[in-house]
């Protein structure tokens, strides 16, 4: 018989670095789950991302186990990583703080495509390009 | 808005799906977060309604209720503290508080390195690597193998080794921190490395010279192959799998 779900956990946090700090240690603890065995397998899946925040989606089941997948990077996060900027505009309509390609924009849409709710690589891309311009970064 | 909550939390948040509204929680002791007024407050060009709430104490406990012994091999009893002890004739108790430590023996990581350590002959030098709560060395020492050494890069680790061993009765010959990315790594007859696939490649570079034996833990099935064949020329004597994760017997000589 299958296990009766408890709850479901959504974090973002940084992959191959999960600790027991907060985020992480109360948003689980405080439902029974067992935060170092989830560290352990998270960090575990997510060794080669360095630090980049990760979605997850971790599935607790009554009995407090646990299973969980993970998702790509958030589209900011890319943006960022791709502009070469540590944060976006205060202010995004007025002030522009760096520029990225088209090319750079159909690479992130390719890395989006599997969690995005979108038909083909061109709406994805149009998606990363609304970001982007949310953000203050320009695309051309 | 999700760039400007990262840039608020670098260490990352929790998302509630609600019906109609999404919320995002930051998690912060007092005066770690960042202050809102109360009510409404604009984030990343975003207008939110912002309430706080108190995540109750015992957060870090709450696991405690669900976490239950493990009998490994039929010969050795891990259990926690707040656990009933062993009554079977002939199995060996560990007693383990993992605190904020990792491995409370009952991981399969844990569990597959302890099973590997009961088909080994209990003489000899051990070195545990990465020790977290300790669960291996003081299992080590109480099987019988002698000096047994703990090494962690974590600080909370090699305290909570040291503690469990007292709790054990057992004295080990070292608890230390270490980090093998920048040394060159500890030598024992036998050592245990329940840690990574990377750490486990960085230490086949840190080993000057290599133990008898040593098991490797911590590998996703998948990483396994890679792992045996960057520790050669010892030879893969076994292999253990569970719940995804596999842990390996290298030796000097084969089986």
């Amino acid at each position: 018989m299958a296990k009766k779900v408890l709850t479901l956990i959504k974090l973002q946090v940084p992959g191959g670095a999960a600790n027991p700090a907060p985020p992480v240690g109360p948003a689980l603890g405080q439902h029974g789950v067992n935060i170092m065995e989830f560290c352990k397998a998270f960090n575990a899946q997510t060794q080669d991302q360095n630090g980049r925040i990760i979605p997850v989606e971790i599935t607790v089941f009554e009995d407090r186990s646990f299973t969980f997948i993970t998702k790509t990077p958030p589209a900011a996060v890319l943006i960022k990583e791709a502009a070469g900027i540590q944060k976006g505009s205060a202010e995004p309509n007025r002030e522009k703080v760096a520029k990225i390609t088209k090319d750079q924009v159909r690479q992130i849409a390719e890395t989006k495509l599997q969690d995005l709710n979108a038909r083909d690589i061109d709406q994805a891309a149009k998606i990363i390009e609304g970001t982007a311009r949310s953000m203050g970064v320009e695309v051309g | 808005m999700l760039a400007a909550l990262l840039e608020m939390a670098p260490e990352g948040f929790e998302q509630v799906d609600g019906e109609g509204f999404v919320e995002f929680a930051l998690y912060g002791a007092p005066g770690e977060l960042p202050t809102f007024p109360d009510g409404e407050a604009e984030v990343g060009g975003v207008r939110v309604q912002v309430r706080g709430e108190e995540v109750p104490d015992d957060w870090e406990e709450r696991w405690k209720h669900y976490h239950v012994p493990v009998l490994v091999a039929g010969k050795l009893w891990v259990r926690p503290p707040w656990e009933e002890p062993a009554v079977r004739p002939g199995v060996t108790e560990v007693v383990i508080d993992p605190g904020r430590a990792f491995g409370t023996g009952t991981h399969p990581t844990t569990r597959l390195c302890l099973e590997l350590m009961l088909d080994l002959p209990a003489r000899g030098s051990f070195a545990d690597l990465g020790c977290g709560s300790g669960v291996l060395a003081i299992a080590a020492s109480k099987l019988g193998f002698s000096p047994v050494r703990a090494y962690d890069s974590d600080r909370l680790a090699v305290e909570a080794t040291g503690l469990n061993a007292r709790a054990n009765g057992v004295v080990l010959d070292s608890v230390e921190r270490f980090d093998l990315r920048s040394g060159v790594a500890p030598v024992a007859d036998v050592v245990a490395a329940n840690l990574m696939r990377p750490l486990l490649l960085a230490l086949t570079e840190a080993m000057r010279e290599g133990p008898s034996v040593i098991i490797a833990s911590g590998l996703l099935d998948h990483e396994a192959d890679e792992v045996a064949a960057a520790f050669a020329p010892l030879f893969e004597r076994r292999r253990l799998s569970l719940k995804g994760w596999t842990a390996l017997l290298l030796a000097k000589v084969p089986d």
